[in-house]
């Protein structure tokens, strides 16, 4: 009789173990799938609508270089900030890193892959009770931060950069300071070498409800605030 | 006074790309597109053909990539100039075309002037790195390059297969896998294989849009 028990039983924990065995396996073909699938359509937005869009902006510029005309500029500076958001959608696809992580991590991420190479000391602080906001939204707050570490390393040379994040009762708060040499005056580098400056910086927030200030002065250091209303919550 | 106009050939699997480029050199008398195809196997039978001065080439195209239509043109035509268009822009896959003869590499979202300048400089001898090239170029002086196997194994590794799939596919040991994998977060300075994978890429390393 307790033989049998025993038999029952090492079946029935057999069977458990195989469950488990079998859902392990189950979950792993399904992430693989879902990886698969990811990359695919990165690869077909990169095929069509980013190639596209690069050509339609050559086509502009030929008009325009034969007939200069404001609106037709301001036309190709937005097919430069589609192409960039493509790639960013692109990249993300690929990587995954934005959707899983949260904004800490993406903020941590994007500091080590900025300041890897420099002698700058990165810190993050965050206040407040973490939530998430939309997935866009926080692509474009990780963009943000992105060219706020690349402009503290191309104009400030400070040893530091701090970040802190505020999750407020009605949304968030970034603030990005470095201890470098400052600015005469604001920065704008320019939207044609596809690296935006703080014009493209509002931009990007002003399309999910937020807004970016850029405070600096010269032997003060430079602080880019971003600020995002939790309403842009999907 | 006049010199005859530099005969261009572009390389691109995107027609509408093409068709774009092709508009802005349309609009310069210095230049005169004599070819336009869509893959590397023409591009080898065009060049030899319409023997243009400086060749157009997309870095990521189908079957023969542009890496390997570069190897071939400097092989079989020493003298033409090759400039690399891409998209991507990761400091290994600049370096391996710039290494490879490339007389220049232009950004996909360079405008049309700095085509233009680019095609003319390279025609000249040597086209300067932009900064945004530049600054990834440089980046590449921080890392150890990676062996050829490495790259296997992390081509792999980006696809989703655990060690024991990537051995098997290899026809090596699992443990063999592990000391690869060891040596690749090494050379990448990263912790872990997942950021391995996100830094290969964005490097242009590995690539898995092909």
């Amino acid at each position: 009789m307790d033989d049998l028990l025993t038999g029952i039983g090492l079946v029935a924990s057999g069977l458990g173990v195989l469950a488990l065995v079998v859902r392990a396996r189950l979950r792993r073909r399904r992430q693989k799938l879902l990886a698969h699938e990811r990359s695919r359509i990165a690869r077909e937005i990169h095929d069509s609508l980013e190639q596209t869009l690069y050509a339609a902006k050559l086509q502009l510029e030929v008009a325009g270089a034969r007939a200069p005309e404001p609106h037709l500029e301001r036309g190709i500076e937005l097919i430069e900030r589609a192409i960039d958001e493509t790639r960013a959608a692109v990249w993300a696809l690929r990587t995954g890193v934005f959707g899983h992580a949260d904004l800490a991590t993406a903020i941590s991420v994007t500091a080590g892959d900025s300041l890897r190479h420099s002698r700058v000391a990165f810190s993050l602080e965050t206040e407040g009770t973490p939530y998430r906001l939309s997935g866009v939204t926080e692509w474009h707050i990780g963009q943000t931060v992105r060219e706020a570490f690349t402009n503290a390393l191309k104009h400030g040379k400070p040893r530091h950069v701090a970040v802190r994040l505020r999750y407020g009762e009605h949304g968030v708060r970034v603030s990005v300071a470095d201890d470098g040499v400052g600015l005469a005056r604001p920065i704008d580098t320019g939207l044609h070498t596809g690296h935006y400056g703080l014009r493209g910086m509002r931009e990007r927030l002003r399309a999910c409800g937020g807004d970016v200030t850029l405070d600096s002065r010269p032997g003060r250091g430079t602080t880019v605030r971003i600020e995002v209303p939790r309403s842009s919550m999907n | 006074m006049f010199s005859p106009p530099i005969r261009i050939l572009l390389v691109d699997d995107h027609a509408v790309v093409r068709e774009g480029i092709e508009a802005v050199f349309a609009a310069q008398p210095e230049f005169v597109v004599v070819g336009s195809v869509g893959s590397g196997a023409e591009a080898l039978a065009a060049a030899a053909e319409s023997a243009p001065d400086v060749v157009l080439l997309d870095v990521r195209m189908p079957g023969l990539d542009g890496l390997a239509v570069l190897e071939a043109l400097r092989e079989r035509h020493p003298r033409m100039k090759v400039v690399m268009l891409s998209g991507h822009a990761g400091d290994e896959a600049i370096w391996r075309a710039l290494s490879g003869g490339a007389a220049g590499y232009l950004l996909k979202n360079a405008r049309s002037h700095a085509l233009i300048e680019g095609v003319r400089k390279a025609f000249q001898g040597r086209l300067k790195p932009s900064p945004e090239v530049a600054e990834r170029l440089a980046e590449r002086a921080f890392y150890e390059p990676l062996s050829g196997r490495e790259i296997e194994v992390l081509r792999h590794a980006a696809g989703g297969q655990g060690n024991k799939e990537i051995g098997a596919a290899l026809g090596v040991a699992e443990s063999t896998v592990k000391n690869h994998l060891r040596s690749i977060m090494d050379k990448l300075q990263v912790k872990d294989r997942t950021e391995a994978v996100t830094v290969a890429l964005r490097r242009g390393v590995i690539d898995l849009g092909e």
